[in-house]
């Protein structure tokens, strides 16, 4: 019986390998869509806070952003 | 921009940059005694290199105003009690001859939408040279009211906005909005009157305004109606066409207890890669917002579930920088609960960005992008054409003898970025 499940997971080897693959294939996938805080506005005095609405975010000639 | 910030003596809004590092530097700060308090969202980058933007004016009209690059404030246009235009929340947008267009609140037409200033407000215009404000149009209210967006510029050269309220005020449901055409000399007409079929299914009250995709269809969110739970649907992403036929995408809150995202405030973004990005204000496995995806034929996945530490409400229509990544704030949240400034990388590559995707043989582009120092070519549509990098990141390009309607490359030393607009050769 012993040996029976052995050969089984052995079987099963290439299944599990196959699978690894895919859930890191995924990984990767899902690492391309990064999410960072860039900034936490309120960080020192003076700091703008709170931007409402949705309005528009300009680029400016410097590479700048412009919220 | 922001409403507040600048100091505990003079929160009246303040103008910053930040770079795409996160480095943030605050360029300016408004002044409510020239009319330029309470900055609401956003500026415009105008072919000057000046941003123009506007404020609602706190407990006075408002007023659109330039900001210098280094952050001196101008004021531009002044608003004033009916008849004239009030509380404008959004920046003006370039038209195709150089004046700014923009959509304000409130004003316009009295004995209208009476409350705050009255009045449903409209659209006005300011010519290139800073004068003539012109009042171009008052909304009704059976034909659009309070517009909470800016204007978006078709390809047409015509203008499309929507308002939040105003439309058909038959029933308890309705007073939803519209999106509506306007010609650049004042020519109005609604597109489409939302809240049209039963129980709003196609959609109610449009906070953003529109944004046109490169097969020509108009995208947009709107913050309430649809087919989602809750009992007041939550919300939906719609497509446009030009003549006017509205197709519902994806309604929020099609998931229980709404982990897909609720009530959108902030618009869309066509990213490089085609396919649209925004932010909800509620909604998601925290309830507090998400940022999604959403291809042109609908399918619809949350790529963020914000959870105050890293944000909360966010209200942003996202920007996509020529760097290729996704970049936006939030109203709330973060360690001082005043927001945070993200940015959402999906491995999209460097582009162009034209700053008017429109002009005659001999006159002057100006390109957005990086690594123009080490450019060596520009073509319209294949067609060569001389330039000039004033840094790494900005460039002027003569539009040259031949060409025509296209893209435009410009070549770096790190690859060729294409734009992503049609360059339109009048």
């Amino acid at each position: 019986m012993r040996d029976v499940m052995k050969s089984d997971r052995m079987r099963q080897t290439p299944v599990l390998v196959v699978l690894v693959v895919v859930l890191l294939l995924s990984a990767t996938a899902l690492h391309a869509q990064t999410f960072t805080v860039l900034y936490n506005l309120g960080s020192v005095a003076g700091d703008p806070t709170s931007p409402t609405n949705p309005g528009i975010i300009a680029q400016g000639r410097n590479g700048d952003c412009i919220p | 921009m922001t409403p507040t910030g600048c100091g505990p003596y003079s929160g009246f809004g303040t103008g910053f940059s930040i770079t795409p590092a996160g480095k943030v530097k605050v360029l300016g700060c408004l002044d409510q005694a020239n009319d330029q308090g309470d900055p609401v969202s956003g500026v415009t980058l105008g072919t000057d290199g000046n941003f123009y933007g506007s404020s609602n004016g706190g407990d006075y009209y408002g007023s659109v105003w330039k900001m210098s690059a280094a952050g001196k404030f101008t004021t531009y246009g002044v608003f004033g009690a009916s008849p004239n235009l009030a509380t404008p929340l959004t920046p003006p947008v370039i038209g195709m001859d150089g004046s700014l267009y923009g959509t304000a609140e409130e004003g316009g037409t009295t004995g209208l939408c009476t409350y705050g200033f009255g009045g449903c407000g409209g659209v006005y215009k300011i010519k290139s040279s800073g004068k003539g404000y012109t009042v171009l149009y008052r909304f009704d209210q059976t034909n659009g009211a309070n517009s909470y967006s800016p204007l978006l510029l078709g390809t047409d050269g015509n203008f499309y906005g929507t308002t939040y309220l105003g439309g058909d005020l038959s029933g308890s449901f309705k007073n939803a909005g519209v999106v509506f055409k306007m010609t650049p000399s004042g020519e109005y007409s609604v597109l489409y009157v939302f809240c049209a079929r039963a129980n709003c299914v196609d959609g109610a009250n449009p906070v953003a305004g529109l944004t046109q995709a490169t097969n020509g269809n108009f995208y947009g969110t709107t913050e309430y109606g649809g087919t989602g739970a809750g009992g007041y649907p939550q919300g939906v992403v719609f497509k446009l066409t030009p003549a006017g036929k509205l197709t519902v995408l994806y309604n929020f809150c099609s998931i229980a207890s709404c982990t897909d995202g609720a009530n959108p405030d902030g618009g869309l973004v066509q990213a490089s890669d085609g396919n649209f990005y925004g932010t909800t204000t509620a909604g998601g496995t925290q309830n507090y917002g998400v940022i999604f995806q959403i291809t042109p034929s609908g399918k619809y996945t949350v790529l963020y579930n914000f959870d105050y530490t890293t944000g909360a409400y966010p209200e942003v229509t996202l920007i996509q920088h020529t760097n290729g990544v996704l970049y936006g704030d939030t109203v709330q949240g973060g360690p001082a609960r005043v927001g945070v400034f993200f940015s959402v990388g999906m491995g999209l590559p460097p582009f162009a960005k034209l700053v008017t995707w429109w002009g005659k043989v001999g006159g002057t582009v100006e390109i957005l992008g990086q690594g123009f120092k080490g450019a060596t070519s520009v073509s319209f549509n294949g067609t060569p054409a001389t330039f000039k990098a004033t840094n790494d990141t900005y460039l002027t390009a003569t539009v040259p003898t031949g060409a025509t309607s296209g893209y435009v490359t410009v070549v770096t030393a790190k690859g060729t970025l294409t734009s992503n607009q049609v360059f339109q050769v009048q």
